[in-house]
């Protein structure tokens, strides 16, 4: 995988972050693969989780599949970028 | 702005219009479930830069939404049909250019007001809207599969309305100009910066938005009046 395609789509779902859950650039910017996301960012609860996949559709332009979404996926920075590139590059 | 209602088949709802004499005015139709809550100071701020371009509006609550005295649930896909042509009749003969404009959800039920020329920002099939609201319950630790997601969300809807809302699309024929925002890739006339607040916990406002939206939705009407 090359750099470029990861820092695409982190840069990316930065943005989201801050859109949908009103974090300041500066916390998105110091998110860091391991940065624990749902179950440990508090903004990050049940109802915010349902907007976030959804605005991650509408801007990657795929469909999350209900049965991939659990708490690996969305467990840290680095899970929730990992599977929008697979998404990407399977084109599924 | 001034608080009113409007009378539909199954009862009064309140309304608040703005620049009533205006010689355009544009129906909003709001989102619907809990987005109508997070949009609705965008919207009265909308309205309010609206009149200050001599554009009048109104702004319903929809049956069972909102402040409706009806219980939650209790209005049909095709009550909200039913209101949002009454709100076309309300300034029916009054020599004034009806336009609709319809926010997500709002737009599938603006096929009442097909007659007008019609608006949308980010429409949103209603299979959509509730996968949103399925998400977020299935997410809580203590959701079992096989529940009834909605009551479990504090969204009692009886059976026959999610049936009807999984099957409604927004309606194609006609006039219709569709906005979305920059980072939405679903297809659009044009794309304008901004937000979504509609999926926001807490959505406060967003400035860049709110003056995108009254642009467009000034230059459209504009336009619409001079065609």
């Amino acid at each position: 995988m090359p750099d470029s395609s990861i820092s695409k789509t982190d840069v990316r779902l930065r943005q989201l972050l801050i859109d949908l859950l009103g974090l300041t650039p500066a916390r998105a910017q110091a998110l860091r693969p391991d940065s624990g996301l749902f179950g440990t960012m508090p903004e990050l609860d049940s109802m915010a989780v349902a907007g976030l996949l959804t605005e991650i559709e509408d801007s990657f332009g795929f469909i999350i599949d209900d049965a991939d979404v659990d708490g690996d996926m969305l467990a840290t920075f680095g899970s929730l970028s990992a599977y929008i590139r697979q998404k990407i590059n399977t084109g599924t | 702005m001034e608080r009113g209602d409007y009378s539909w088949a199954g009862g009064s709802e309140a309304l608040v219009r703005c620049a009533p004499q205006a010689r355009v005015q544009i129906i909003l139709l709001p989102p619907l479930f809990d987005e109508a809550n997070r949009m609705r100071k965008t919207l009265t701020s909308v309205m309010r830069a609206l009149a200050t371009q001599g554009i009048g509006t109104l702004l319903p609550d929809l049956p069972a939404m909102g402040e409706s005295l009806l219980p939650y649930g209790t209005a049909t896909l095709a009550d909200w049909q039913i209101a949002a042509a009454a709100l076309g009749q309300i300034l029916a003969g009054q020599e004034q250019l009806v336009l609709s404009a319809a926010f997500r959800g709002g737009a599938l039920i603006d096929k009442a007001l097909a007659q007008h020329p019609r608006w949308r920002l980010a429409p949103e099939s209603g299979t959509r809207l509730l996968r949103d609201i399925k998400r977020m319950v299935s997410l809580r630790p203590d959701y079992a599969a096989g529940q009834d997601p909605y009551g479990q969300s504090g969204h009692a809807l009886p059976p026959a309305f999610v049936a009807a809302l999984e099957a409604a699309t927004p309606d194609m024929a006609g006039q219709i100009r569709t906005l979305r925002l920059n980072d939405d890739r679903t297809e659009a006339d044009a794309r304008i910066p901004g937000t979504p607040l509609w999926r926001r916990s807490e959505p406060g406002e967003d400035a860049a938005l709110t003056a995108a939206l009254t642009t467009d939705l000034a230059t459209w009407a504009k336009q619409c009046a001079a065609s």
